[in-house]
């Protein structure tokens, strides 16, 4: 079990060594000259204009919070699916409560209109 | 010990250096395949029928000079394409592409590793690889790639979502995370005739995982220019692109693994079988970047919450209560 | 191999940690805070428990990063000492709740060594220690009341997000 965690780790280490090594032939054949407005942030070729930040939508936070809460029931749900056919009947009835109670959830972030992507 | 570390190495060397050919010809193939759905000639100069076009780009790439912006935040700017690319191709390690071959007296299972948390380990790291987009777009300190990460950054949590919702019912068939497993499962159906539902969902949310059109909002290059990797220039620029089509490539095993059977299937080898069903994937995807617009953005959002998760969670109901019913 | 990893592991997660509470730059600080949460990962694959530490880069490194990173985006913080003044007292008790949680794990580790004896400790028993099947199983047959609980738990947490981002009548 442990060792196939090293080859997963060996094949990463892999791809790590052939970024480097890509990086590492493109600083060696490269021009480099970085001066003047070629530094400058893009702006389709204007001088930038203010600050690069700009006012964003707060629904996003929403979003992400949704998406925490509804990870860590799909966290449940996994052991739950693998030991399935185990648990039977009574396993089901159970999990069906959890996600029901989700749902309710769910339904009450919709009602709310918190899940509108609305300015 | 050394036979075992040498197999691995092997291994590995190959896979990655298959995922990058695929990836320069994955480039080609999008290219010839949308100027024909756009009835145009693509690409037949470089080489016969264009076919070093990519090798070509490569080498443009690779010269080009790389500039790093003065306003940007260094570390970052330079840890983000590397955290896109390495996340792409790190997920290749648990998906199995063939059964166990014999060579030279040895057995050896095609696949790099068979983890226990196989599906798990691809949804941990597809989590990571959001950061690649969201460092690159703050590294940047620009307008465009700011709006682009934002919005890339939510909607890929939110497919992902979507994503692992409408696996769970892959597992209760299957059992087992481990996506050896779920291929042996499917020795005698695939799981998109048992599964059609999740099959679908997870197809679409797949579409907006990678941020292929028709949910490309993130690099929707007319109205942001190039999104998140706006700023980026030569090889850095080259690690982002290698990203995305690395995460096409192993999205289309994924779904390959999952739900049509893996490997499996008759007359030719295993390998031949996996190639084949992926690059009918990958086929796919480029068909519908030919074929439909882009989503707006709320639109978007609407479609994964309202439409997407609410069915893949009624998916796993449902197919909880037929197991139930007939066990 | 595996101590070695594990003293690796360890060293990279206190590092990672410190590195937390010392940086400037909030978006170097969820870096670090994600190389923590790894590492931390990684000591409880050294341990056996696959299960967890998936869990572990998903929920944390993957979820709930991105969410400070979101707020950290969305208010443009550049530097910490633009926005927030920790006063002395704050330092206090933050120095305060160090000592107490130090002294928590100290206890436990020595509790663990000399008090309760061996079997009293869930350790990597088998092969299957850790597996999905073997956490799904232990949920559904002794902790069936605490799954249910938790799903109360996560519905006040939608609720409370809702709250949040509700405008005011």
């Amino acid at each position: 079990m442990f060792l196939d965690y090293l080859y997963a780790a060996g094949f990463a280490i892999a791809g790590f060594i052939f970024l480097l090594l890509a990086l590492w032939v493109g600083a060696l054949v490269q021009p480099k000259d970085p001066s003047g407005r070629k530094l400058t942030t893009y702006e389709c070729g204007e001088i930038p204009v203010g600050q690069p930040w700009s006012q964003f939508n707060i629904r996003f936070y929403v979003f992400a919070l949704s998406f925490v809460i509804f990870d860590i029931e799909t966290i449940f749900l996994v052991p739950w699916a693998v030991v399935f056919k185990d648990v039977g009947v009574v396993g089901y009835v159970e999990m069906a409560v959890f996600v029901s109670v989700l749902l309710l959830g769910l339904a009450y972030a919709w009602r709310k209109g918190a899940l509108k992507w609305a300015l | 010990m050394l036979e075992l570390v040498l197999i691995a190495l092997v291994k590995s060397v190959v896979v990655l250096v298959a995922l990058l050919l695929m990836v320069a010809y994955l480039t080609l193939m999008e290219r010839v395949v949308i100027a024909r759905i756009q009835v145009r000639v693509g690409p037949n100069r470089v080489g016969p029928f264009g076919l070093l076009q990519p090798i070509a780009d490569g080498i443009k790439l690779l010269l080009k000079e790389d500039v790093i912006p003065a306003q940007a935040d260094k570390y970052l700017y330079v840890l983000a394409p590397a955290l896109s690319f390495g996340a792409a191709f790190a997920t290749f390690a648990v998906i199995p592409f063939g059964d166990t071959v014999v060579l030279w007296g040895r057995r050896i299972s095609l696949g790099i590793a068979d983890v226990n948390v196989g599906l798990l380990y691809v949804f941990a790291i597809s989590s990571l690889g959001v950061y690649g987009i969201v460092f690159g777009a703050w590294a940047s300190n620009s307008k465009y790639p700011l709006l682009g990460g934002l919005r890339s950054a939510a909607q890929m949590v939110s497919y992902e979502l979507c994503l692992v919702f409408s696996v769970v019912g892959v597992l209760m068939l299957s059992d087992s995370t481990s996506l050896a497993d779920v291929v042996a499962g499917q020795a005698k159906v695939w799981y998109a005739v048992l599964q059609p539902v999740g099959f679908l969902v997870f197809l679409m949310a797949s579409f907006a995982e990678v941020n292929r059109l028709p949910f490309d909002l993130p690099e929707a290059e007319n109205e942001l220019v190039g999104g998140f990797h706006t700023e980026y220039s030569s090889m850095k620029f080259a690690m982002f692109f290698l990203g995305e089509y690395g995460s096409m490539i192993t999205t289309s095993a994924m779904i390959t693994t999952l739900y049509l059977g893996g490997w499996r299937g008759p007359f030719f080898p295993p390998v031949v079988w996996f190639l084949i069903k992926v690059v009918a994937f990958l086929f796919f995807f480029i068909w519908v970047r030919g074929t439909l617009p882009r989503f707006r953005y709320d639109q978007l959002m609407k479609f994964g919450w309202k439409v997407l998760l609410p069915v893949s969670i009624a998916n796993i109901l449902v197919t909880g209560l037929v197991l139930a019913w007939t066990s | 191999m595996t101590t070695l990893l594990f003293v690796l592991g360890s060293i990279a997660a206190i590092v990672s940690a410190l590195s937390v509470v010392t940086r400037r730059n909030p978006v170097h600080s969820a870096l670090s805070l994600i190389v923590c949460l790894l590492s931390v990962a990684l000591l409880f694959l050294l341990l056996g428990a696959q299960f967890v530490a998936a869990i572990q880069v998903i929920v944390y490194a993957g979820a709930i990063v991105v969410l400070f990173l979101f707020v950290v985006m969305l208010l443009n913080v550049k530097d910490e000492s633009a926005v927030f003044h920790s006063g002395i007292a704050q330092k206090l008790a933050a120095l305060a709740l160090v000592f107490v949680i130090l002294v928590q794990v100290v206890l436990v580790a020595v509790a663990g060594a000399t008090w309760l004896g061996k079997e009293q400790w869930l350790a990597a028993t088998g092969l299957s220690f850790g597996t999905v099947q073997s956490v799904g199983r232990e949920l559904f047959a002794r902790y069936l009341f605490q799954f249910e609980v938790v799903s109360v738990l996560l519905l006040v947490a939608i609720v409370g997000a809702v709250t949040l981002v509700k405008k005011k009548q």
